[in-house]
């Protein structure tokens, strides 16, 4: 193939590619503000979403003021093992996580895949 | 909020999402419901494992999946900011938004947050205590917000493939896409 057609076929197929990553990344922002607010009101100046990066992995983030009316802000990242999940957190090393922490991980997992599909997706389902 | 802006806000939001292509969306919906499926395997076998469920297991957990995690994690010797090292080159800081009331800063108490960090109906309080109430290894909000975009922007820089694969499908002109992105840029 020449070189030019080449270079517009390649340039259109990553335009295809980045649109549909946003769109994908578009969603799972709509998504993790739904799952933000499965916890209960967020105080004012704070955030919170909680989303499905992908089936091994869920993310809860965290942004609030404290005493200071400092912003202090929580990413928390839970990976789905066979042996277990395992926490990863602001840098810190992996914890493994209890029992019963999973228990309501997975309660709030429940909750988000049914809020997200009445309130996002009811038209495709 | 008003209830006719909260109206006009689910409206709008309705629509946007109902012009995003039906693969994409079925992606997600099927990559949630995965997610759940796997995670209530993996707690229930917690307390009562079975022959039923080893065999779930192998489904649930590839031999390529298991294997290319263990490695990733020996690779990276456990540590969780070297978790993705691709983000890294990603990271696209996000300018910072600071909500505060009438110019009075909320001051939030550690039984409020842990209040915060439960469901309002099913999910204890416990579900994460001491996480938010130490604040030992915080990093700068810029970088905070960095990580969690780029967790997102580096899942999807490997996958390229498939996401070429709903190109094809897509129902939308790439106008409508700019539009719809352009939308929900403003948005967020």
């Amino acid at each position: 193939m020449p070189i030019l057609p080449k270079l517009l076929s390649n340039t259109k197929a990553q335009r295809h590619a980045d649109r549909e990553a946003e769109l994908y990344r578009s969603l799972i922002r709509r998504e993790a503000k739904i799952g933000g607010e499965i916890f209960g009101p967020v105080q004012p100046g704070g955030k919170r979403e909680f989303f499905c990066l992908d089936e091994h992995t869920w993310i809860w983030h965290e942004e609030w003021l404290d005493a200071k009316g400092v912003r202090q802000i929580k990413t928390t990242r839970y990976d789905i093992r066979p042996s277990g999940i395992l926490k990863a957190q602001d840098g810190q090393a992996y914890q493994q996580v209890s029992a019963e922490e999973a228990e309501r991980l997975l309660q709030a997992a429940k909750l988000y895949e049914q809020r997200i599909k009445s309130e996002l997706y009811s038209a495709y389902l | 909020m008003s209830i006719i802006s909260a109206l006009t806000d689910t409206a709008r939001e309705t629509f946007e999402v109902l012009s995003v292509p039906d693969n994409a969306v079925h992606e997600r919906i099927n990559t949630v419901e995965a997610g759940v499926k796997t995670m209530d395997w993996l707690v229930s076998s917690f307390f009562k494992p079975t022959e039923e469920k080893t065999k779930a297991k192998d489904l649930l957990f590839t031999t390529e999946y298991s294997q290319a995690l263990e490695n990733h994690l020996r690779s990276t010797a456990i540590r969780p900011d070297l978790l993705e090292p691709s983000i890294l080159k990603e990271v696209k800081p996000v300018p910072h938004t600071r909500t505060i009331l009438d110019g009075e800063v909320s001051v939030i108490t550690e039984n409020q947050l842990m209040q915060m960090a439960a469901p309002e109906e099913t999910v204890a309080p416990e579900f994460q205590p001491a996480d938010f109430t130490t604040n030992g290894g915080v990093s700068s909000p810029a970088d905070q917000e960095a990580e969690l975009q780029a967790m997102i922007d580096g899942h999807y820089a490997n996958d390229i493939a498939r996401l070429e694969a709903l190109a094809n499908n897509a129902a939308m002109t790439m106008d409508q896409a700019n539009a719809y992105i352009t939308q929900t840029a403003q948005q967020y």
